[in-house]
């Protein structure tokens, strides 16, 4: 596990005037002192009612929890609760009917929000979101994401996961990055299907969850909007990528549901510097290049391309001159000389982000135009792997997030100055 | 013979003349109307946009993207619709003006009754050019997101369709042109639908070719299923 947002703790160490393991020895005091926790865990997606129940039976004999009282939710059609042992409960919930052809992310929104909405009626200590596949669901995991909660005084703690160098890089190229320059927060899976969450960041998110900003819920823009604790458990586990997503419609909802964040939430991130935090430490996604050579980037090359030649006049409204000389100086790279810096693709996002504040052109076209720029960020991220034996995907991960903390001030100069002169 | 010819040359002169004299005072009246009725639109569209942004109209239309295509200020855009509602309405007093000071009858009737067939034609234009460049962009960028290398030209073809469908509706509506506007449309609707027919046709013909030999053909056996390297979620 890794602190993500130290400052807090750090300050809580000052102040009582001990070092860490003393203050841990207080934290676990305080722990025993107080009664059973309350914990709510709730599964957002369908699932196997028998195989919940044989996983509520190893929870409740594993005895791990350590007294807190454990309530299970799962989609199902039962209301009534049912005892699996002293220390779990079993409650089902409906699961909310998404509209026809709504993407695995809106599907796992809706299902939170009912989660969020059933776990401020039981009034746990921490609620804990869990992915339908279950995977999380073990004594270990479930504590490894709640004990922060409980007894650390942290607001969030968004799950980490053992990952290849080459997976979700929608997170890893855009979201991630994102999140970290505008909220100052390192979080490298802001769209976790595992979390968990103390009551007041869970009450807010229940809120924002009905807000209909956004389809998608943002747990951890919502923590940072309360100046909450936030910390990543390492989890050591993968999920299985949704199945059959048009990678066109995915950004489109993604980046959308981002954008529209960052302009709900202008006046906050706007005052957020980033923080200098010690680096985060590389657990997984590891040496890449015997991958990369497998990985035929050919095809994505031939998107940008393609997007290059025939949406030159969609881009010209949405990126300045500059950007787009440097488009056009890319597109006649060589294939294996393929290389997008990475201040390009800041700006490029931080200018798509502010053509839909700007509503420059309609939104559905501004972040279709997309999809092309983000295929020429995939090749260009896979022939660095190539080309560079040493390849670390975390750490390159890491120097472009930094590229779009270093790129905010262009940012918030243009949000706010929208129509001055920007070569 | 000299004589007959510059007589008759002083005739139409004179006739002009004398007809220019009869118009002047219409001409004049008609100027003076257009004037005072731009004055008046300047004045009352200056008046509708300061209305309008004390009640916030702007940030009422933040949520039509469609709209932010044409306009950055909604509240602009009525301003001028009320400048050119009022300057219409002084064309029509200054013609009502100018067949009052002219011999000539019937001209105001004959423009009045042609009124309604120009807003109802300039609606048309408006909604013809801005679904033709929504189309157009939609089917330009899923074009280029499916990988379709002639994305470009089925955009543009598209746009062309609907400004093309647009302008025959407006000259129809205008009853401009009358058959020839008929003609022309069926000619040039059928030409850019067969250009179109003929670029996709010949773009997929490998993938026609693929997915006939698929159909027809043996069964390849399956093989082993390369694991792809790379996940974008």
């Amino acid at each position: 596990m890794s602190k993500i947002d130290t400052e807090p703790v750090v300050r809580e160490r000052e102040l009582v005037g001990g070092n860490g393991e003393e203050l841990e020895a207080q934290h676990s005091a305080r722990a025993a002192a107080q009664p059973a926790s309350a914990l709510f865990a709730g599964i957002s997606g369908a699932v196997d009612a028998e195989q919940l129940r044989a996983r509520a039976a190893t929870l409740e004999g594993s005895g791990m929890l350590g007294g807190a009282h454990l309530t299970l939710a799962y989609p199902g059609a039962d209301t009534e609760r049912v005892t699996i042992g002293p220390g779990v409960d079993l409650l089902s919930y409906p699961l909310p009917s998404g509209e026809g052809g709504a993407s695995p992310w809106v599907q796992t929104a809706a299902a939170e929000g009912a989660l969020l909405a059933l776990s401020a009626e039981s009034q746990a200590q921490a609620t804990v979101v869990l992915h339908p596949d279950l995977a999380a669901l073990s004594p270990s995991m479930l504590m490894q994401l709640a004990r922060p909660i409980l007894t650390e005084g942290a607001g969030l703690v968004m799950a980490g996961y053992t990952q290849g160098p080459f997976d979700s890089l929608v997170t890893h190229s855009i979201l991630a990055p994102l999140t970290r320059a505008l909220y100052g927060k390192r979080v490298r899976y802001p769209l976790a299907p595992d979390f968990a969450l103390a009551p007041r960041v869970a009450a807010r998110l229940a809120m924002s969850a009905h807000s209909g900003v956004s389809p998608v819920l943002w747990p951890t823009t919502v923590a940072a909007g309360l100046d909450a604790v936030v910390v990543e458990a390492e989890l050591g586990l993968q999920h299985p990528a949704p199945p059959g997503v048009d990678l066109s419609a995915a950004i489109t909802q993604l980046a959308g549901s981002a954008f529209a964040e960052m302009e709900a939430h202008a006046p906050l991130w706007q005052r957020i510097r980033p923080a200098v935090q010690a680096p985060t430490p590389l657990t997984s996604r590891g040496p890449a290049a015997t991958e990369a050579h497998s990985i035929d980037t050919g095809p994505m090359i031939n998107s940008f391309l393609l997007g290059s030649r025939s949406l030159q006049d969609v881009w010209g409204m949405v990126l300045p001159p500059v950007s787009l000389l440097d488009l056009k100086r890319l597109a006649l790279l060589a294939p294996d000389k393929f290389r997008m810096p990475d201040e390009l693709w800041v700006r490029i996002i931080y200018d798509f982000a502010l053509s839909y504040r700007l509503r420059t052109i309609n939104r559905t076209h501004l972040l279709g135009a997309l999809t092309p720029l983000y295929l020429g960020w995939v090749a260009s991220f896979v022939n660095e792997a190539k080309a560079d034996p040493a390849f670390i995907a975390e750490a390159r991960t890491e120097r472009l997030a930094r590229a779009f903390e270093d790129g905010k001030p262009y940012l918030v100069r243009r949000w706010r100055w929208p129509d001055r002169f920007n070569p | 013979m000299g004589e007959q010819i510059a007589q008759s040359l002083q005739d139409s002169v004179g006739r002009v003349v004398t007809k220019i004299v009869t118009l002047l005072p219409g001409i004049a009246a008609f100027v003076l109307v257009l004037l005072i009725f731009a004055a008046i639109g300047a004045g009352l569209a200056w008046a509708t946009q300061r209305v309008l942004a004390a009640l916030r109209f702007d940030a009422r239309f933040e949520g039509n993207e469609n709209l932010s295509e044409w306009t950055q200020s909604p509240s602009r855009l009525v301003a001028r619709i009320v400048f050119w509602g009022i300057f219409l309405l002084g064309v029509l007093v200054g013609i009502s003006a100018f067949e009052a000071g002219s011999s000539d009858v019937g001209v105001s009737a004959y423009v009045f009754s042609y009124v309604p067939r120009v807003v109802g034609a300039l609606i048309l234009l408006f909604a013809g050019t801005l679904i033709a460049r929504v189309l157009g962009r939609s089917v330009l960028i899923s074009g280029v997101n499916m990988n379709l290398q002639y994305a470009r030209l089925l955009g543009t073809g598209v746009k062309w369709l609907v400004l093309v469908l647009t302008a025959a509706m407006v000259l129809d509506h205008l009853a401009i042109g009358g058959r020839i506007v008929d003609l022309a449309f069926g000619i040039l609707f059928g030409g850019i639908v067969f250009a179109l027919s003929l670029a996709v046709g010949l773009g997929s013909r490998d993938l026609v070719t693929r997915s006939l030999a698929r159909e027809v053909g043996p069964r390849p056996k399956p093989g082993p299923v390369s694991e792809e390297r790379f996940h974008h979620f």
